[in-house]
């Protein structure tokens, strides 16, 4: 996660900030343990894991597809 | 000292409908230490679960209700698979003469213990066997 000088905003290496990542996600999700997400989707939590940029919390991790984004589910 | 979100997480999960909001001020509750505590404890599915039927989603906002009603529907369906797997694999170790008890979560699902599969988090499937069936397994 890398800090942008200008707006004092995060902005994680694929682009998306914090902000836009928390907005896409929703903000229960970035609130959830990240054990939940890694039971839910153990393959994409363990591909994360492997990731240099991965970080480590799921805080940082936002900017990834998992945990799923809320806004493409079913109600 | 117990929380008041830990407390209303108890009363929703093991309390009856007219007991939920014992001892609690439903305007106090910070939704967002709820899901904190709940996810920590892998039960946002339970507790879909039980607000579901114990008919009290009126007392959550809308987009809490909305986020772990989908988390427990992941959940279910994850599950599904899982119990799907634990049968197959059960099968292959009878056909082979392999003594085999489940173990945890999947025992639990397995046994019906739960009302509803959607409702436990379960990370793997756990089993013991026999060590003289070690290399065979």
């Amino acid at each position: 996660m890398n800090k942008d000088p200008k707006n004092n905003e995060e902005t994680a290496p694929s682009g998306i900030t914090r902000k836009d990542a928390i907005k896409k996600m929703g903000k229960y999700a970035a609130l959830s343990a990240i054990s939940t997400f890694i039971i839910l989707d153990p393959k994409k939590a363990q591909a994360q894991s492997a990731s240099p940029n991965s970080g480590g919390g799921s805080g940082s991790d936002l900017g990834n597809e998992n945990p799923p984004d809320p806004d493409g589910w079913d109600d | 000292m117990i929380s008041l979100e830990e407390k209303f997480m108890v009363n929703i999960l093991y309390r009856s409908e007219s007991e939920i909001l014992n001892g609690i001020d439903i305007n106090t509750v910070n939704f967002e230490n709820l899901i904190k505590l709940a996810s920590s404890h892998l039960m946002l599915p339970a507790l879909y679960f039980n607000i579901n039927k114990k008919n009290c989603s009126y007392l959550f906002p809308d987009d809490f209700i909305v986020y772990i009603k989908n988390i427990y529907a992941i959940n279910k369906a994850r599950n599904t698979v899982l119990l799907s797997e634990a049968k197959e694999l059960s099968k292959l170790l009878f056909e082979n003469n392999i003594k085999h008890i489940f173990l945890k979560g999947t025992a639990l699902l397995l046994s019906n213990v739960f009302e509803d599969i959607g409702e436990r988090m379960i990370g793997d499937i756990d089993f013991i066997i026999q060590h003289k069936d070690e290399e065979k397994v």
